[in-house]
């Protein structure tokens, strides 16, 4: 079975895959873009963990994958320039991947300069949106074509509908990424807070 | 003289050159730190890795040939060594005086 589904946060996703165990559905592939593999099990006592981890060069990963591979876990989405790691534990025996306050904290260390800079990025497209596109008030506006609104009967409807999907486009991008802005910056301060509070 | 970001060593860190005073892959070093520990300290994978990768990092630990190319051993080096004995003698100082032993140098 596929699924698609967006996450922003890591924990939420972390938490939704291993949901999905305990009703039977095991996560076998997961990729970038939200697609999720399922394969029905019976067993339950299975944990999948999202790893963060960036490396500086393609001999860190080797040793990264094969280290994680040694100690049980399941590599089931993640790549060499991809930070997200997803790791299926078949046998539930050692179910975390860190085990020092330490670690745990670099973790969550990592989480939140990601997100920080997720905020950052969206928050600089965002002014620039707003700025370079003039549409985002008045749908109307956001139609380019010459004389539309004069147009009359099927010419209008062709036009019309030609130009729909890029009107709306020109006139939601902006408050889409206003959005995702606001969307990054809950939960980077989540991150955060969980930080002091681990300190 | 500022003291190292690393030092005093966790229980992990400590633990985890201790081991490698034997050349050792990650999941070796696991298993040997449960034996040496007697079963209290058991290293999760993220935090064997991202151990290693700071040792790494510092040069207290060094990667060493292998007959196996893909599963990478380890070894302390000369300066991990050198932090071993600092720490040896931290905690000396630490445990005589828990023994109520007067110290003066």
């Amino acid at each position: 079975m596929n699924k698609f589904r967006m996450f922003v946060d890591i924990k939420k996703e972390e938490r939704w895959l291993n949901e999905m165990i305990t009703q039977g559905w095991v996560c076998r592939k997961a990729n970038r873009y939200g697609v999720y593999y399922f394969e029905k099990r019976e067993i339950a006592e299975q944990t999948i963990r999202l790893d963060f981890q960036s490396f500086k060069s393609a001999e860190m990963y080797m040793q990264y994958v094969q280290l994680y591979e040694d100690f049980g876990w399941q590599y089931i989405g993640g790549s060499r320039h991809s930070s997200l790691h997803y790791w299926l534990n078949p046998n539930g025996e050692l179910d975390e991947l860190y085990s020092d306050n330490g670690s745990e904290k670099a973790y969550l260390n990592r989480l939140t300069t990601y997100y920080s800079s997720l905020t950052l990025l969206f928050i600089v497209l965002t002014i620039s949106l707003f700025n370079n596109l003039s549409q985002y008030i008045n749908v109307k506006a956001a139609y380019l074509t010459p004389n539309l609104w004069e147009k009359e009967g099927s010419d209008f409807v062709t036009s019309f509908l030609f130009e729909t999907p890029f009107a709306l486009l020109r006139f939601s991008l902006p408050w889409l990424f206003m959005i995702g802005s606001i969307v990054f910056i809950r939960t980077y301060l989540k991150y955060k807070k969980e930080l002091t509070k681990n300190n | 003289m500022k003291k190292h970001k690393l030092l005093p060593l966790t229980e992990t860190m400590h633990y985890i050159l201790l081991a490698l005073r034997e050349p050792l892959h990650g999941y070796a070093i696991m298993q040997k730190i449960e034996v040496m520990s007697e079963g209290q300290v058991r290293i999760a994978a993220g935090t064997l890795y991202g151990a290693i990768e700071n040792l790494l990092k510092y040069n207290w630990i060094v990667l060493v040939a292998s007959e196996e190319p893909r599963r990478k051993v380890y070894r302390i080096t000369d300066e991990g060594l050198h932090i071993l004995q600092i720490e040896k003698e931290r905690l000396h100082h630490i445990l005589s005086l828990y023994e109520g032993v007067e110290h003066h140098e």
